[in-house]
């Protein structure tokens, strides 16, 4: 399974969501902001790579996880991606996107916004980190719900 | 297979056209009726729905159109990557930007209006297909 967690940029709520699955951020403790910020990742993309879809790594069952930005129309991309596919007699039910982006708080997408759309970074990263942290709990949860939700369809298949 | 994908940034419009030029639903060496083009319209456009790809016809060349909207910058790159991660060729694609129409009457009665706009701006459409060879 390709899990894909998306959001605007994949710079801030897919990068920390796929942290979490990948438990390079921790699911038991609220990390510290400077970890947070501390991640390759973090803050890092650039507007012309919304799209770019980027390998985070492989999780404990094997899951191949992803993280990448679909801009302001998520749901048009996504189902451009998926009826290109689709009609090309690719069988896309190994796709398993998963919206990071309606998981965060404000203050990480107001931070966000100014660090990588406006250029503000000195107060756009922190702000964003400490919004994640506020609400690190629900994306915990999150993450959580989504490793349910791919043991279920693994015992399925 | 060469499988060429039109696109437009709007509602899909511009996108029908120049690929029905493409695959010869609408005469390229000569000015379409307003019958031929509400034709089209009628047969390809109906339940059209933002970001859905349609395949125009099943040939040795595939052709494909959809209408992005404000999707359309990302969605292109998106596309190449996740052809990537299906290990598809990426020179069998080719993706077309098409120009937008832009009255905003979409409905099956309104066809006739677009039609005329299609007549009106017929050069720009043609011109994609004329300038495909900077894609290939």
């Amino acid at each position: 399974m390709n899990v894909i967690y998306h959001c605007f940029g994949s710079a801030h709520s897919s990068v920390a969501a796929a942290a979490i699955h990948l438990g390079r951020l921790p699911c038991d403790r609220k990390p510290a902001i400077k970890e947070i910020i501390s991640l390759y990742d973090y803050d890092a993309t650039e507007t012309w790579q919304v799209g770019t879809l980027f390998y985070k790594g492989q999780d404990e069952s094997g899951h191949s996880v992803y993280a990448v930005g679909f801009g302001p129309e998520s749901r048009t991309t996504k189902l451009a991606i998926v009826s290109l596919l689709e009609n090309l007699g690719i069988d896309t039910s190994d796709l398993f996107f998963q919206e990071a982006l309606l998981h965060i708080n404000s203050f990480a997408k107001i931070g966000g916004a100014l660090s990588r759309r406006y250029g503000m970074v000195r107060i756009g990263r922190p702000l964003s980190a400490a919004g994640i942290w506020l609400g690190y709990g629900k994306l915990v949860r999150f993450v959580g719900q989504v490793k349910e939700q791919l043991k279920k369809r693994d015992k399925n298949c | 297979m060469q499988i060429r994908v039109f696109y437009d940034s709007g509602d899909g419009r511009g996108a029908l056209m120049t690929a029905a030029l493409e695959k010869g639903l609408l005469p390229i060496e000569r000015m379409p009726h307003e019958a031929e083009i509400v034709q089209v319209f009628e047969e390809h456009y109906r339940g059209f729905r933002y970001g859905r790809v349609y395949r125009l016809h099943a040939s040795e060349t595939s052709v494909f159109w959809c209408g992005l909207g404000r999707a359309a910058p990302f969605t292109i790159r998106a596309w190449r990557h996740f052809l990537e991660l299906y290990d598809m060729r990426q020179t069998d694609f080719i993706f077309i930007d098409c120009p937008l129409l832009v009255s905003r009457k979409r409905s099956i009665r309104l066809f006739r209006k677009t039609a005329k706009e299609v007549i009106k701006n017929m050069a720009i459409f043609q011109s994609v297909i004329l300038q495909r060879w900077k894609e290939d």
